[in-house]
């Protein structure tokens, strides 16, 4: 198909562009922080796009993610922090030891026909409790002590230790892209928006809807878990608290809603808005507010913002890339504070913009807007 | 391990899983009735707690006469948040996230008020802590009879109300079949306060009750996930005779595993528990099919 | 050998016995009406046939495969297609995609792009074409109901079970309805068809099988079964004779 070969080769040059990011970063002598926000923005990027897989697509909403994540740390944190493991040995296993986990909790929760999704929300909220228990318990996993990876080697061609996470989390972020938008454009991908809709009708119409559930709970434990087996090294210190915490399944969530979780764009665009408020808000010393401020975002987004603002972005995208372009350039001209700051600025203007009601829109924009079939023709659909 | 040690578990399990019972009632009765899964109750547990200790502390107040204030406060707050939820037609999935949101903000509240640190009420100001009585070999703690009583009264209390009175057949009315319920008059959307008031006003209950024997801290309402859903699924959404029967089988058994495989291994026998009963009877132990 | 044969399905919900000892056989290329009175099992019956309730017990061969304790999208895959007595399309999506889902799926899988094309085909055929783009709550009762045919169609079926595709149209669709339905006959796919408007079933069906409180009471020539005494009496306020 041809826009699956456009979109593949938009995904190989992204990947190549951002590959390239490690030396310009070092031949500019940029701020090393640039680089730690990048991976750590790809970081969130690869879990709401993973939690996005099973959440958004089927509708099963969940509370997990910290789970496949906090799986993901312990397996590297255990085998090569604790068992001397190469890293990049161990690395596929925190993938598919999260896969192993998540389709074990899908095999009890999706056999049962008569309980909705609020059950399996409820379940996968437990699930993470239940594995930081196991984790406490097991001395050869923490046993309350924590697990050190600060003296795990990291192979050379890697690099020093930034550019090297700024590798690896570039590569399983895009890898996790890739599944998503394959996902989405394909029959499993079709398959689980029917069962979003009307699991039973989906069914009825000959939709493997079980296998196609575990399927997709397995695509977001895998990729969570993978990306959580990176992330032990940047912790450093691995304890319970911290990694089966509420925080990540939280983040998750608002990332997804926020960016609209019908596309497979829309946690990357909401992971974005989001983690570059809160780390600005961090580096102003607001972090107390953190908690609070993402807890009313969520509930006002639920309210207010149903379909996410990936798509309204998109059909304004023209004014869209001219606010981004104009905020980064008045930015330039008039301040001379880091360029995340400025980034921050864009994208707070773009959210602004995208929060603006559609009727309001119509009436601000001086082009006609196109009617619903028109702005429905780039849509990556069936009716493509 | 002697026989002696096990009996003395299961007994104090068995007191402690009233107080369970209480912890998930207001839970149970809003999701089953109203079709809210609110989370907030976690936090009204926690904030009747934190208050019963603020007003004990500082003011000298009985614990169990905080009740008083306390109870009143959580039946305000859950009508207030069920007449938010009436007013942005909140579905089931709606409910969840934005009761979510809810935790978080005011779970990070208690924790700017009252600090992360532990806080528990001294012996010199609270009676109850550390206070028990002995039967045969078993001792009980009175803290915890007061809460399994307590716990009791109210579950049987309400499943009278449920079945008897015409507020628990208006509720009736309304879950099973809103248009004729309207039909005769009955508000559903007073109803439907009405019961998110109260069941709010259990959790906070159930906090008062906490705060006469347990130490404090703002975290502690991510532990109680692993006690309050096995009992609410297990004792069947809305009924609450069967929540309080769930709530000591879950501290037996949560109790009865820390003594043979350590305190950690609780969450894990009562996780177990509700797997099993997700799996065989997923409409709770006690219900034929529909409770309310 | 019949196409489709059920012997002794029973299915009760709780204490209600919705079917009881149901003995029914379709051949193929009829189309057999199956009515009866509210409650009497009508619905329960399609429900079991497609897979969407597991029968209690009892046996249902479909071209000798025993579908029983088979999964919807394998009876799907097996060629039983149905409608839903109040329309239930994929409410996100379009009146094409609807379709496309259906065609990706159902009796033969098929990819992404083979289905944007197949799509089209179906609602040509049922005369939705125009609001292929149309996302499903811009779209009438009528419209409504066609989709759900258009959707099961492109299932590829050989069986198609009708769950009062006529409700709620005025005369004027109900008079389009029909000719849908000898349409849909005439591309050799058996039919059968729950319907209360007593006119359109005596003329549409080869064969009515009634329902009573789940048993069959009657089958037979539509003449000869709407002059049975048993049939008259279900009717006419349960009266024993
Ligand atoms: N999902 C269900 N749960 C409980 N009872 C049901 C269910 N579906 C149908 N019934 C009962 O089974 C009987 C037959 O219903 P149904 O098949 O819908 O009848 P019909 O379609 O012929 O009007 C009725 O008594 C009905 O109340
Ligand atoms: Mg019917």
């Amino acid at each position: 198909m041809k826009s699956r070969r456009r979109a593949l080769t938009g995904f190989a040059v992204a990947f190549l562009i951002l590959l390239a990011v490690p030396h310009l970063a070092e031949r500019m002598d940029w701020p090393g922080f640039y680089l730690t926000f990048m991976f750590t923005a790809f970081f969130w990027i690869t879990q709401s796009s993973s939690w996005n897989m099973l959440t958004g697509y089927s509708g099963y909403f969940s509370f997990g993610q910290g789970a496949w994540f906090g799986v993901g740390v312990y397996t590297t944190a255990v085998l090569a922090g604790k068992q001397g493991w190469s890293f990049l040995a161990a690395l596929p296993l925190a993938g598919f030891t999260a896969l192993i986990v998540g389709l074990l909790l899908g095999l009890v929760v999706f056999r049962l026909r008569s309980l909705g999704g609020e059950i399996f929300a409820l379940t996968t909220l437990a699930v993470a409790f239940v594995l930081a228990a196991i984790a406490r318990i097991f001395a050869a996993i923490d046993g309350g002590r924590g697990a050190f990876m600060t003296s795990v080697p990291l192979p050379e061609f890697l690099g020093e230790f930034r550019p090297a996470m700024y590798r690896m989390t570039l590569v399983i972020m895009m890898l996790t892209l890739v599944t998503a938008y394959l996902i989405y454009e394909s029959r499993l991908g079709w398959g689980l928006f029917a069962i979003r809709d009307d699991e039973q009708v989906a069914r009825g119409l000959g939709v493997p809807t079980f296998r196609y559930k575990m399927a997709a709970l397995g695509a977001n434990a895998f990729f969570g878990g993978l990306m959580g087996g990176v992330w032990a090294l940047q912790i450093g210190f691995v304890t319970v608290e911290d990694v089966f915490s509420i925080r990540v399944p939280l983040f998750v969530i608002l990332m997804s809603v926020l960016g609209g979780t019908r596309h497979w764009m829309g946690p990357v665009v909401g992971s974005l808005i989001i983690f570059t408020i809160v780390d600005r808000f961090n580096s102003a010393g607001f972090e107390n507010f953190n908690q609070v401020f993402i807890g009313s975002l969520l509930i006002l987004l639920v309210l207010a913002v149903r379909e996410g603002i990936y798509l309204r972005i998109r059909e304004r995208w023209v004014a869209t890339a001219s606010l981004f372009g104009l905020i980064i350039a008045a930015s330039v001209i008039f301040n001379s504070s880091s360029m995340v700051w400025k980034f921050l600025w864009a994208l707070l203007g773009i959210l602004l913009m995208a929060l603006i009601p559609d009727r309001a829109w119509q009436k601000l924009a001086l082009r006609r807007r196109p009617t619903p079939s028109e702005s429905r023709e780039d849509r990556e659909t069936v009716d493509a | 391990m002697n026989a002696d040690l096990l009996t003395q578990a299961a007994v104090s399990g068995a007191l402690i899983g009233g107080l369970y019972a209480l912890m998930s009632l207001g839970l149970s009765l809003s999701w089953g009735a109203l079709e809210n899964i609110n989370l907030a109750h976690f936090m009204f547990i926690l904030f009747g707690a934190y208050v019963t200790y603020q007003l004990t502390s500082s003011a000298g107040i009985d614990p169990l006469l905080a009740a008083l204030i306390v109870v009143p406060l959580g039946f305000a707050a859950g009508g207030l948040l069920q007449i938010f939820f009436e007013w942005a037609k909140v579905d089931e999935f709606k409910s969840l996230i934005i009761s979510f949101g809810l935790f978080i903000i005011l779970q990070s509240l208690a924790r700017t008020i009252w600090s992360a640190d532990f806080r528990s009420l001294d012996q010199s100001i609270n009676p109850y802590v550390g206070s028990s009585f002995t039967v045969g070999s078993v001792s009980l703690q009175i803290p915890l009879v007061i809460a399994f009583v307590a716990a009791a009264l109210i579950a049987f209390g309400t499943q009278a109300v449920m079945g008897r009175t015409f507020f628990g057949k208006a509720v009736r009315a309304v879950v099973h079949d809103p248009d004729t319920a309207q039909a005769f008059g009955v508000d559903h959307r007073r109803v439907g306060v009405l019961l998110a008031a109260i069941a709010s006003a259990y959790s906070a209950l159930a906090g008062v009750l906490i705060a006469t024997f347990q130490s404090l801290s703002p975290t502690m309402a991510v532990g109680w996930f692993g006690i309050v859903f096995p009992v609410v699924i297990l004792g069947g959404l809305g009924n609450a005779v069967g929540n309080f029967l769930a709530g000591i089988i879950i501290g037996v058994a949560a109790g009865v595993a820390a003594v043979i495989w350590g305190p950690l291994s609780a969450s894990l026998v009562t996780f177990s528990i509700m797997v099993l009963a997700l799996l065989f009877r997923p409409e709770g132990l006690f219900t034929r099919k529909a409770a309310i | 050998m019949s196409l489709l044969e059920c012997q002794g399905v029973r299915k009760s919900f709780g204490g209600v016995r919705a079917l009881s000892d149901v003995m029914m056989s379709i051949e193929e290329g009829e189309i057999v009406g199956l009515v009866g009175p509210n409650g009497s099992g009508k619905s329960t019956l399609i429900n079991v046939l497609s897979g969407f309730f597991p029968a209690d017990s009892g046996r249902v061969d479909f071209v000798g495969v025993d579908l029983l304790g088979q999964e919807a999208h394998e009876i799907a895959a097996h060629g039983i297609a149905r409608t839903f007595q109040i329309p239930r399309p994929f409410a996100t999506m379009t009146a094409r995609e609807n379709v496309a889902v259906s065609y990706m799926f159902g009796r033969e899988k098929h990819s992404l792009a083979q289905a944007r094309v197949a799509a089209d085909e179906w609602l040509d055929f049922t005369g939705l074409a125009s609001i292929a783009e149309s996302n499903v709550d811009q779209l009438n009762l009528q419209q409504l109901k066609f989709l759900e045919l258009a959707r099961a169609l492109a299932t590829e079926p050989q069986l198609i079970l009708l769950d009062e595709v006529l409700a709620g149209l005025n005369p004027a669709e109900i008079e389009g309805s029909v000719e849908m339905i000898r349409k849909i006959h005439d591309r050799g796919i058996t039919i059968v068809i729950v319907e209360h408007v007593m006119r359109v079933v005596m003329s549409l069906s080869h064969r009515i099988v009634v329902l009573d409180q789940g048993r069959v009471i009657a089958d037979g020539q539509p003449d000869t079964v709407m002059n049975d005494e048993a049939v008259i009496s279900a009717y006419l306020g349960g009266k024993r004779i």
